[in-house]
C-alpha cells in the first residue's frame, strides 16, 4: 500500500462507525415488519424487501468501511476477529434474505425464515462487539445498578473510597491507576492497544509502546506519559486525542508527583512524601488529610471489656474511651474523690489501652508506681503531687510513646534526667515545684534540646 | 400524706394540655412505661448521637475569657504605623471603597485616622508585636496564637455577642458552651459543666449582658451555663435556708425524686428527667461550690502572679483565678465576661485601665496553667465580639478620640490544646480595616473550637422543630492552619 493508499483507507474506514448504523436500522426494521405482517395477516412484501435491499447494499459498504479501518491497527485481536466475520456473515445473509423475500432466487422454503431471524442474531452479537472494540469492554455496563452487572456478569466497578489513613493509600492502586483508567484506558488497554500501549497493569505499562519507555522513574519530564498530557491540546500528539476531557491540573500534578518520586507501584502516600501543593490537590480531589497524626489517632488496640471501664468507675476513676472511633482509653483520678491504692491494680485489664493517665494528688509513694508497668501505650501521664522520686520512675523507662509527663509538686531531683533520656517520644516534662533546682532544669534542657522543660514560674513561694 | 395517695392524686391531675399532648399515644405509651423500667438518666439527657466525641479531642475542656464591647485590635495587637503617621488625615476612600459604617459614625463628615501615644515592639521567639499596654502580654507571647483576620457579620453589641455565644444573631439557640455539655458530659458529676463568670471595669460601664448568652435554647435545661456570682452567696438560692440541714434536704429530694419519676411514667417529658437531675446537681454543688471557689488556701506567690486584684472577689484578677481551680475540677466550658471594652470616646485613657484590669491575670492564667500542666488539654479563647474602626469617633484631639464598632477585622488569641504556639496568623491592610490574609469568620472558629474537642461541627445536630439543627447553622470551616 502507498501513502497515497494508506490515507485513502484511513479516511474512508473512519466513516465506519457512522455508516454502520444503517443496515442495523433497515434489517432490523425489515424484521419488525415481518412480524407484523404475519400477526395482522396483511402483505408487506414489498416494503420488506426494500428494507433488505438497503440493509444489504448498507452492510455491504460497511463491512468495506470496516475491513480499511481495521487496518489502522490497535484493537483487540480476537474480538477484531469475531466482530469483522460476524460482519461478514451479516452482509452474506442479508443479501440472502432480500434474495429470498424478492423472489429473485428460489430457495427452499425455510431459508427465508432462517436467514432473517439469523441475521437479527447476528447483527446484535455484531454490534456489541463493535461496541466493545470502540469503547472498551467495561463501557456498557459501567453505570449498572449492581444487581444487572451480576447477572450479566458485567465487570464490577470498583469505587474509590480513599481510607482515613494516607499511611495505607497507595499511590498507584489507589489513586494513579483510577485515573488512568477514566481517561486513558479506553485505548489503552488490554484489548485495545493504540500505539501498541497498554497502560492497565504495571507490566504492561513498563512495557512501553511505539515510541519506547512510557514511564521514567523519578523524572516526569522525561516520560512520555507526562509529555503527551503537557502537550497544547491541539497537537497531534495530545493525549487524551479527539476531543475527549484532557486531564485536569491536579491530575497532571497527581500523574508527575508519583513520576517525580520514582513511579514505585507498591508506595503509600506517606512513602511518596506530601509537600504543601500536593497536600493541597490531595484534600481537594479526595478529601485525604495528610496532616501528621499523633500516635493514639494512628494506633490500634483492640477495645476493653465494659465491665473493665466500670470497675474503674465504681473505685472512684474517670474511665472513658478517648473518642468514639477510638479504643484508647483515658482514666483518672478525680481531683475530689480520693482512692484507694489497692484499686490501682484494677488498672492490670487495661494496661494496654490506657494512654492518657492521670493520677495526680493520689499520695503514691515510689513503691505504688509499679502498677505502670507494662502500659506500653502511655502518651500521657500525670503523676504530680505525688511524693514519688526518680527511684520510682525507673518503671517507665524505655514507654515508647510518653510525649508528656507531669511531675510538678513531687519530689524528683536531677537524676531523673536519665528516666528522662530513655523516652523516645518525650515532647514536655513538668518540673514545676519539685527537687529539681533551676541549674539541673538547664542541664536537663541542654541534654533533651527537643523537649520541652517546663519549671514552672519563678516566685518566691 | 402517703406516697401512694399522692401519685394518685397526680394521675387525677393530669391537665388538659398534657392529656391532648399524650392523647394519641397515651395507650401506647402508659404500658410501654410499664414494660420498661425508668431510662438511665445519663443517657437520656446527654445528646441524641452518643457516639460523641467523634474523633481524638485536643482539648478537654475550654476556658473563653470573652472581652465584653470589643477592644480596640490596633491599641493592642494589630500594629499599624501608618495611622501614627497619617494621624488626623481622612480615612483613604479607597480603603473603605464605600463600605457601610456603623450607626454611630455614619453621620461624621470627617473619619480622621486616630492613634495615641502607644508603642510596639517584637516579643518572643515569635517576634510578634505587642503593644507596651500589654506587658504581662510579653512573657507569654510564644505560647499564643493570635489571629488577626477575625470578622463577624454583627455591627451591635447584643447580636455581636449572641452571634459569637451561639452562631446566630437572633436570641434563642444554645451557647457554645450548652452544645458541648449537650455533647460530651461532664467529667465532675458535682459541678455544673458550664459556668460563668461575670467581672467589670470600674472605669467604664459595661453592655448589659442577658442570661440568653449561656442559655441552653432548645437542649435540655441542665446544660445552660450556671452564673457564680462574686461574694458570700455565690450561686443564688443553691445555700440551705436557716433551719434546714443537710439530712432534712436529702429526705426532701427523696421524696420529690419519687413523685417526678411517677410524673415522668406518667407523661414521658423529658423535662422532668432535667429537672430530677438539676435537684440533684445542686444538692451536690451546695458542698463543691464553697470549696472550689475558696481560695484562702492559695500561696501568695499566686496572688503576685495573677495580680492583688485576684484577691478581690468579681474583679477580672480573681475569676481568672476561679477559672484555673474550675480547670483543676474537670468543669468542661469555663465563660468569663469582662465588660468595659466599648470605647466610643475617651479611648487612650480608658484602654489603660481595661488593660491593667485584664493584661496581668490573662497571661498569669496562661502560665499556672501551663506549669501544672493543664495547658496541654485546656483550650484558652480571648477576644471580643467585634472590633474598632481606624478612624476617631467625635471630635479628634492630640490626646483624646474614640472609635466606633467594626466588624471587618478584629484580633482574638487562642493558647493551649491542639492549636500552635507563638504563631500569628492572619493580617490586615494598613488601616486594620480590611483583612488582606487568611480570614476567619465567626463560625470558623466555633467549628474550630468544636473540632478541637473531638467533634465534627458538621455531624453535630440536635433535631428541634422539625429541623436537625448546628451551632455553625450551614457554615463554617475548621481553620486548620493553626493547629498543631
Amino acid at each position: 500500500m502507498t501513502l497515497l493508499e494508506f490515507q485513502i483507507a484511513g479516511f474512508l474506514g473512519r466513516f465506519h462507525p457512522l455508516v454502520v448504523h444503517l443496515p442495523i436500522g433497515f434489517l432490523l426494521l425489515a424484521g419488525i415488519a415481518e412480524i407484523i405482517a404475519r400477526k395482522r395477516a396483511i402483505n408487506l412484501d414489498q416494503g420488506i424487501s426494500l428494507m433488505l435491499l438497503s440493509g444489504a447494499v448498507a452492510s455491504v459498504v460497511a463491512v468495506v468501511l470496516g475491513w480499511l479501518l481495521a487496518a489502522d491497527g490497535g484493537y483487540d485481536e480476537s474480538t477484531l476477529f469475531w466482530h469483522r466475520w460476524a460482519g461478514v456473515a451479516v452482509a452474506v445473509v442479508s443479501v440472502a434474505a432480500w434474495l429470498a423475500k424478492s423472489g429473485k432466487l428460489t430457495l427452499a422454503s425455510n431459508t427465508y425464515k432462517a436467514s432473517l431471524w439469523g441475521m437479527v442474531v447476528l447483527i446484535a452479537v455484531t454490534g456489541h462487539l463493535g461496541g466493545n472494540l470502540t469503547h472498551g469492554p467495561n463501557y456498557l455496563l459501567e453505570y449498572a445498578p449492581e444487581p444487572v452487572a451480576q447477572i450479566l456478569g458485567g465487570s464490577q466497578k470498583q469505587h474509590i473510597v480513599l481510607a482515613d489513613d494516607p499511611d495505607s493509600v497507595r499511590v498507584y492502586q489507589h489513586i494513579i491507576a483510577p485515573l488512568l483508567e477514566a481517561k486513558c484506558l479506553e485505548c489503552h488497554n488490554d484489548a485495545k492497544v493504540k500505539g501498541d500501549l497498554n497502560l492497565a497493569s504495571p507490566e504492561a505499562m513498563l512495557a512501553g509502546g511505539d515510541n519506547g519507555d512510557v514511564i521514567v522513574a523519578g523524572n516526569s519530564h522525561d516520560s512520555e506519559i507526562f509529555k503527551r498530557i503537557t502537550l497544547r491540546p491541539d497537537s497531534k500528539k495530545f493525549m487524551p486525542p479527539g476531543g475527549k476531557t484532557p486531564l485536569s491540573y491536579n491530575e497532571v500534578k497527581l500523574i508527575e508527583w508519583w513520576l517525580d518520586s520514582g513511579a514505585d507501584f507498591e508506595n503509600s502516600v506517606i512513602d511518596t512524601g506530601v509537600d504543601p501543593e500536593m497536600k493541597f490537590v490531595l484534600a481537594q480531589l479526595y478529601g485525604l488529610d495528610t496532616d501528621p497524626k499523633s500516635y493514639v489517632e494512628r494506633a490500634f488496640v483492640e477495645a476493653t471489656e465494659p465491665e473493665n471501664l466500670s470497675s474503674l468507675v465504681d473505685a472512684g476513676f474517670y474511665a472513658q474511651p478517648i473518642a468514639a472511633n477510638n479504643n484508647f482509653i483515658e482514666v483518672k483520678k478525680k481531683r475530689t474523690t480520693d482512692i484507694d491504692k489497692s484499686s490501682l491494680k484494677l488498672m492490670d485489664k487495661v494496661k494496654q489501652q490506657v494512654t492518657w493517665l492521670h493520677v495526680g494528688g493520689a499520695s503514691l509513694t515510689d513503691q505504688d508506681l509499679t502498677f505502670l508497668e507494662g502500659m506500653g501505650n502511655l502518651t500521657r501521664l500525670h503523676l504530680e503531687n505525688n511524693p514519688i522520686t526518680e527511684e520510682g520512675l525507673k518503671v517507665i523507662e524505655g514507654l515508647p510513646y510518653l510525649e508528656s509527663l507531669n511531675l510538678y509538686g513531687t519530689d524528683v531531683t536531677g537524676g531523673v534526667l536519665e528516666t528522662l533520656q530513655s523516652l523516645p517520644s518525650l515532647k514536655k516534662v513538668y518540673l514545676w515545684q519539685s527537687k529539681v533546682s533551676p541549674e539541673e532544669a538547664t542541664q536537663i534542657q541542654e541534654a533533651l534540646p527537643d523537649v520541652d522543660v517546663d519549671i514552672g514560674v519563678n516566685l518566691s513561694s | 400524706m402517703d406516697l401512694e395517695k399522692h401519685i394518685h392524686q397526680i394521675n387525677n391531675h393530669l391537665n388538659r394540655r398534657t392529656f391532648l399532648q399524650n392523647g394519641l399515644f397515651s395507650l401506647g405509651g402508659l404500658a410501654l412505661s410499664t414494660m420498661t423500667a425508668a431510662p438511665n438518666l445519663s443517657s437520656l439527657l446527654r445528646a441524641e448521637e452518643t457516639e460523641l466525641p467523634h474523633f481524638s479531642p485536643k482539648a478537654k475542656r475550654i476556658i473563653y475569657l470573652f472581652q465584653s464591647g470589643a477592644p480596640s485590635q490596633m491599641e493592642l495587637f494589630d500594629y499599624k504605623p501608618k495611622l501614627k503617621s497619617m494621624f488626623g488625615q481622612e480615612l483613604p476612600s479607597s480603603v473603605r471603597q464605600g463600605q457601610r459604617v456603623t450607626g454611630m459614625t455614619a453621620d461624621q463628615r470627617s473619619f480622621p485616622l486616630a492613634m495615641g501615644d502607644f508603642s510596639f515592639d517584637q516579643y518572643g521567639q515569635s517576634g510578634a508585636w505587642l503593644s507596651n499596654l500589654l506587658p504581662y502580654h510579653r512573657e507569654i507571647v510564644d505560647d499564643i496564637c493570635i489571629v488577626k483576620s477575625m470578622y463577624t457579620e454583627a455591627i451591635n453589641h447584643d447580636p455581636a455577642i449572641t452571634f459569637f455565644q451561639t452562631g446566630s444573631q437572633q436570641a434563642g439557640r444554645p451557647s457554645i458552651g450548652s452544645w458541648i455539655s449537650y455533647g460530651l458530659g461532664s467529667e465532675n458529676a458535682n459541678l455544673p459543666s458550664f459556668v460563668v463568670l461575670l467581672s467589670r471595669s470600674k472605669w467604664n460601664g459595661g453592655q448589659p449582658l442577658y442570661a440568653k448568652l449561656w442559655g441552653n435554647g432548645f437542649l435540655p435545661s441542665e446544660h445552660q451555663g450556671v452564673m457564680f456570682r462574686s461574694g458570700h452567696d455565690p450561686v443564688l438560692y443553691l445555700a440551705n435556708p436557716p433551719g434546714m440541714d443537710r439530712q432534712s434536704r436529702r429526705r426532701m429530694l427523696d421524696y420529690l425524686a419519687d413523685l417526678n419519676q411517677s410524673q415522668y411514667h406518667q407523661t414521658q417529658d423529658d423535662d422532668i428527667q432535667s429537672r430530677i437531675a438539676q435537684y440533684e446537681m445542686a444538692y451536690r454543688m451546695q458542698v463543691a461550690v464553697p470549696e472550689t471557689l475558696d481560695i484562702s488556701d492559695e500561696p501568695d506567690y499566686v496572688f503576685d502572679m495573677y495580680g492583688e486584684d485576684a484577691r478581690i472577689p468579681g474583679t477580672f484578677a480573681y475569676n481568672c483565678l476561679l477559672a484555673r481551680k474550675l480547670a483543676e475540677n474537670d468543669v468542661r466550658f469555663i465563660q468569663l465576661y469582662h465588660q468595659g471594652w466599648d470605647m466610643h470616646g475617651g479611648l487612650p485613657r480608658l484602654i489603660k485601665e481595661l488593660t491593667k484590669d485584664t493584661d496581668q491575670a490573662s497571661s498569669a492564667l496562661v502560665k499556672d496553667l501551663k506549669q501544672r500542666g493543664l495547658l496541654d488539654d485546656t483550650l484558652i479563647v480571648w477576644g471580643g465580639e467585634f472590633g474598632r474602626g481606624c478612624y476617631s469617633q467625635g471630635k479628634l484631639t492630640p490626646d483624646n478620640y474614640g472609635r466606633d464598632h467594626h466588624p471587618r477585622c478584629f484580633t482574638i488569641w487562642m493558647a493551649g490544646a491542639g492549636v500552635k504556639k507563638g504563631i500569628t496568623y492572619g493580617a490586615t491592610d494598613d488601616f486594620s480595616y480590611n483583612i488582606t490574609k487568611n480570614p476567619v469568620h465567626v463560625h470558623d472558629l466555633q467549628a474550630t473550637i468544636l473540632h478541637l474537642m473531638g467533634i465534627d461541627h458538621l455531624r453535630f445536630t440536635k433535631k428541634y422543630q422539625g429541623r436537625r439543627f448546628r451551632l455553625t447553622d450551614v457554615h463554617g470551616e475548621v481553620v486548620k492552619d493553626i493547629l498543631t
